[in-house]
């Protein structure tokens, strides 16, 4: 199979372009960019109306088309900026820069243009780009925008718990999708168990979702790459924005190291959920103290998150330019309690809490080395760590007791990889390159130290560094094969770990065929490979999630994936999309029955198990990008399914988020060029759950019928009939969110005033088993019940942002 | 700004009214009850068929649901007094089992259990009951060729006067038993054991724990050793006051478990089927995960037909010695 596509490729390749061969072309070429900040435009159309020839700009705002000698008409456009036309004769290769500014109404002459990066026309299948205007319209819990909130509203993808940042797309775990900040992977993306995402909507400028037939670019992850790309930095000129909200604060800043040649742009964000609980807790900590007049005592929380972006961008000259991003943020949990006695002989100090966070560098450097040939080479860095720790000192007059007890875990990435993006003509595309990552697992270590008097006890367990090297390279060409479109290519990529390397080659094929005007037929075939696991327990998400690489007895997780869909444009404003898809997962990971997530002192892999898993189904999707009303509606119906030997008597259950209807509706009205509302509903059904359904009473094993009290006796045995039998009730909610903008001159105020859960939906977060007891007359009734518990109600939420 | 006006009207009555329908009590309690089907009540069937043995000795009750009233312990179990059980082997009715009490139905055979590996089925019927079956096929002995132990002497006791029945088991005596897997077969094996003390005729139980590589849950595998000689070592603990017969207090007269030489053990292997096997990986399982929160849900091996429960077949081989 892997064989047929490579020769598939090769030849697709050796007998198109000829084609191109015996005539005289030119290449014209350029970056495309905002007017007014510099910041690169991704995926902005170029069109030549007169040999009806176009392409689309990449990552970093470079384009390359080739056409014949002669006059060409050139239409340049962008969505939310006016277009440009440029009429020329072409007799040489030409650099044209293009800057386009930002517009509101649709101007006739882009409808070309455009036409050029309409779904229908795109060969790419699968893929949503939301904006990051959009995304800061969605109404948000807390009022708190969240981009990977703002992705669970797309078809084919779906949230976690309630509340929660965790992205199931297509039937994968949160552990399949590869979040890329400016190119590298961040490990841990929520803030407080998930309930914020760690991307801060101020510093992000383009969210990019893939959910299948995935170019030959990407690698690593079965189900999903989110592209998020951080701000660039205005070249022209100084801003700033920032808002401040119920729990956060945020305050970006932009502008020109030197203007045209370089810029920065920072932004932070903090939560002051500590100075917000540090009255009340210190409160009533007094009120403790004043119980016992013996001892004072303070308290100090510790309870806050934190994100902070960074980048530079260098233009070097026309042809090289380097940026220079970075990320940091952590969240913070946890408290210190310091008793000291009147006298002061006597301290006792506890202090205990949870910190965790990410560190990620990315220095990339784009070398134009002709006009078809683009260039990017990145040095990229990733760091997640997590620490839980506990210590306790004692002070009795001269004599000092003191333990300290932590446990760590984490991942670090240092990688380096090439990309060529080379256009040789209209029909060919073609985009190569390779890398290597470098990663360093710590799957949980446990430190202890023990001081006093007598005792001297430092000690570590668990300590089992792990290392691994992930080389790969890539080819792929999207190419215009008459009327078909077609990207070809093959990803290859290796893993050494231990004495052991695993070796894959991955081929990918995407179609598209027009069978009207405005309609598109479009397939794809990919097949995927993972190397890297997350161990995550199904009931709560934890920073405690471990990474862990595949080993000689972890096999990596292999996927195929086929789509079929249709796509069209209708009346120049709707997409529409409609595609079924089949996922075909092997080797994916779970715990075992009863494993525990917790503890150390057994080793990961004695945890979990492998086994198969299946998804398919069929996801519409219509998304309205301009004018007053946008927004989109999608629709999923799908199944997804698991199978391990070791779970459920190796029978194939439910996938926890197997979810069979999956509806969501997002609109933003504008009613006024100072009011705007936007709302979000969403429908879903029940998570699948295990509930102890039947009890029975019997001897603990065979042998113990004639005599029970051999071994234990006889015991009630609860009786889980199948894995995941249950539904949890439908998940539900509506989410609203007012804006009032008001714009002076060189000021601009938004007053949001929004709710979750409009209409105080109690939708379930998980169920539990409970008992009643009732008490009548002296008798006691003891009735079993089972419980939902609901996380979050209607929640208010009003925020002040600015601009300037 | 009619417009702005009537949009915000809207959503605060929306909101108004679902805040009022839900009482400010619900708002601040996010916990509701919630209803699961009812289950209907459906037979249990435990209980071994054993080969050697002149009896055969099945345990028989009835499920309820998880949110049925009252709770379930070691002393209040449904028991099922009218039911009846019928044993078949190789489709031919074999014996009748009939209640004896305490859920026990037991068959007394004119003549032992033969070896061969014959399928046996039990079926168990009641009024307002489903019928539950269960097929399982006679596992292939297995005869221990010998034993070997390694006393671990209590320090204050002359060797080979004391052994240690007791403790944790890397400080209890440790057996050894070697024995050759039947070819061609997956088979599974258990051990455990009896003695009793010189001069004395009271039979008191041994467990044998093993920490063998090929052991799990004191289950040996022998997947990976088909048709070869095996040597598996077992740490044998002495059943305190839970002797066969009555006698009481603990495991010797050696005090704190110790048994002296002249000691006689008995050493049985039972050859398990799988479903045992799988049964006792689960129900370890089981146990750990009982009342964690943390833990992923455990479903327990079975293989009753309609029902719940777990019936196996087992094939002995006893070994006499003394120490």
């Amino acid at each position: 199979m892997q064989k047929t596509f490579t020769l598939l490729f090769l030849f697709s390749f050796l007998f198109s372009t000829p084609s191109v061969f015996g005539q005289q072309k030119y290449t014209i070429s350029g970056f495309i960019e905002d007017a007014g900040s510099g910041e690169k435009l991704i995926s902005a159309a170029v069109y030549d109306n007169k040999s009806a020839s176009g392409v689309v700009s990449n990552t970093y705002g470079f384009y390359s088309l080739t056409l014949s000698r002669g006059q060409v008409n050139l239409l340049m456009s962008y969505v939310g900026y006016n277009g440009q036309k440029l009429d020329f004769n072409l007799r040489r290769d030409t650099i044209i820069n293009i800057k386009l500014k930002p517009n509101i109404e649709l101007q006739e002459v882009e409808i070309s243009a455009k036409k050029q990066n309409r779904i229908e026309n795109r060969t790419q299948m699968s893929q949503v780009t939301v904006p990051i205007t959009t995304i800061k319209k969605i109404p948000a819990l807390l009022g708190e925008v969240d981009v990977l909130k703002a992705l669970q509203l797309l078809p084919g993808v779906q949230a976690g718990g309630e509340g929660q940042n965790g992205l199931y797309v297509r039937g994968g775990s949160p552990d399949q999708n590869l979040i890329l900040l400016d190119g590298v992977p961040v490990y841990n993306v929520s803030h407080i168990g998930g309930f914020f995402s760690v991307f801060n909507g101020d510093a992000i400028r383009n969210v990019t979702l893939t959910k299948g037939g995935f170019p030959a670019r990407y690698g690593g992850r079965l189900s999903s790459i989110i592209e998020i790309d951080m701000k660039e930095g205005n070249m022209k000129e100084f801003h700033g924005e920032g808002g401040i909200g119920l729990i956060a604060s945020r305050l970006t800043l932009e502008g020109p190291i030197a203007k045209d040649k370089a810029s920065f742009m920072v932004s932070a964000r903090r939560t002051y959920i500590d100075a917000l609980l540090n009255p009340i807790i210190k409160a009533s900590a007094s009120s403790r103290q004043n119980a016992n007049a013996n001892s004072t005592t303070s308290v100090s929380p510790r309870l806050y998150f934190y994100d902070l972006n960074a980048k530079i961008n260098w233009k070097l000259n026309q042809n090289h330019r380097l940026y220079l991003s970075a990320y940091t943020g952590a969240d913070v949990f946890g408290f210190g309690f310091t008793q000291t006695s009147t006298d002061g002989k006597n301290i006792n100090k506890t202090n205990g809490g949870t910190d965790w966070g990410n560190i990620t560098t990315a220095l990339r450097w784009n070398w134009l080395l002709n006009n078809k040939l683009f260039a990017n080479t990145s040095v990229t860095y990733s760091r997640y760590k997590v620490a839980i720790l506990a210590s306790n000192s004692t002070q009795r007059d001269t004599s000092i007791t003191s333990n300290y007890a932590e446990y760590t875990s984490g991942i670090e990435d240092l990688a380096a990889k090439m990309d060529f993006d080379y256009v040789p003509n209209p029909h060919h595309r073609i985009r190569f390159g390779g890398g290597v990552t470098g990663h360093t697992y710590n799957p949980g270590a446990f430190q202890l130290q023990l001081t006093s008097a007598r005792t001297n006890l430092d000690t570590t367990v668990g300590s089992t560094k792990t290392n691994s090297l992930e080389p790969f390279i890539y080819v792929e060409d999207d190419m215009q094969l008459g009327l078909l479109k077609a990207n070809v290519g093959l990803h290859a990529s290796g893993f050494a770990v231990g004495s052991t390397f695993y070796q894959s080659l991955q081929p990918r094929l995407g179609l598209n065929y027009p069978l009207s005007k405005d309609l598109a037929l479009k397939a794809s075939f990919t097949t995927m490979r993972q190397y890297i696991n997350l161990l995550t327990n199904e009931r709560i998400g934890l920073p405690t999630d471990l990474w862990v690489p595949s080993t000689e007895r972890i096999k990596p997780q292999d996927s195929w994936q086929a789509a079929l869909g249709v796509a069209k444009t209708y009346k120049d404003e709707y997409e529409i999309s409609a595609e079924a898809y089949y996922k075909d997962m092997k080797n994916v990971i779970s715990y075992k029955e009863g494993a525990n997530f917790l503890g150390v002192n057994n080793d990961w892999q004695d945890k979990i198990t492998q086994g198969n898993g299946k998804s398919y189904g069929l996801e519409l999707f219509v998304q309205k990008k301009e004018g007053k009303l946008t927004g989109w509606v999608g629709y999923t119906l799908s199944w997804n399914f698991r199978q391990f030997d070791d779970i459920n008597n190796g029978k194939v259950y439910p996938f926890k988020y197997d979810r069979r209807h999956d509806f969501k509706v997002l609109g933003s009205y504008k009613v006024s060029e100072k009011f705007s509302i936007t709302g979000t509903w969403q429908y879903g059904t029940g998570n699948a759950v295990s509930l102890p359904e039947t009890t029975y009473g019997a001897p603990q094993r065979p042998e113990n019928v004639d005599n029970p009290y051999i071994g234990g006796g006889y015991r009630a045995l609860e009786i889980v009939g199948s894995k995941n039998g249950y539904r949890m009730p439908a998940y539900h909610r509506l989410d609203v969110n007012l804006e009032w903008t008001k714009k002076k001159a060189k000021f601009t105020r938004t007053w949001s005033v929004g709710a979750y859960n409009l209409y105080n939906r109690a939708n379930p977060m998980f169920l539990f088993r409970d008992t009643n007891v009732t008490d009548v007359n002296g008798q006691t009734t003891e009735t079993p019940v089972f419980r939902q518990f609901s996380l979050f109600p209607i929640i208010p939420s009003v925020a002040y942002n600015f601009k300037f | 700004m009619k417009k702005i006006t009537k949009i915000i009207s809207f959503f605060a009555l929306l909101s108004l009214a679902a805040c009022s329908s839900s009482s400010l009590e619900k708002y601040f309690t996010p916990i509701v009850d919630i209803q699961i089907p009812p289950q209907t009540p459906k037979l249990v069937l435990v209980g071994r068929i054993v080969a050697g043995s002149s009896n055969i000795s099945l345990f028989v009750t009835k499920s309820r649901g998880a949110l049925d009233t009252g709770i379930l312990n070691y002393s209040r179990f449904d028991t099922v007094t009218n039911a009846t059980v019928k044993v078949f082997k190789d489709n031919v009715l074999f014996a009748t089992p009939q209640y004896v009490g305490n859920g026990q139905y037991v068959a007394n055979l004119p003549k032992a259990i033969p070896y061969d590996l014959a399928t046996y089925t039990v079926q168990v019927s009641a009024p307002n009951f489903t019928i539950i079956e269960a097929t399982q096929k006679m596992v292939s002995p297995a005869k221990i060729d010998s034993v070997g132990f390694i006393a671990k002497v209590k320090v204050s006791k002359p060797l080979n006067d004391f052994f240690d029945l007791l403790g944790d088991p890397q400080d209890a005596s440790q057996f050894t038993i070697y024995f050759r897997d039947t070819p061609n077969e997956a088979n599974y094996y258990s051990a455990y054991g009896t003695y009793i003390l010189p001069n004395q005729t009271t039979i008191r139980n041994l467990r044998c724990d093993s920490r063998d590589p090929a052991t799990e849950n004191n289950y040996l595998n022998a997947k990976n050793l088909d048709g070869k000689s095996i040597t598996w070592s077992t740490h044998s603990r002495a059943l305190i006051g839970r002797q066969r017969g009555g006698g009481g207090g603990h495991g010797g007269n050696g005090g704190n478990g110790t048994v002296q030489a002249g000691t006689q053990i008995s050493l049985t292997l039972s050859s398990v089927s799988l479903d045992r096997y799988l049964f006792e990986q689960s129900y370890s399982i089981y146990q750990n995960a009982l009342n964690n929160p943390f833990a992923e849900p455990v479903i327990l091996h079975n293989n009753i037909k309609n029902g719940f429960g777990i019936l196996t077949t087992a094939a002995e081989f006893t070994y006499t010695f003394k120490l």
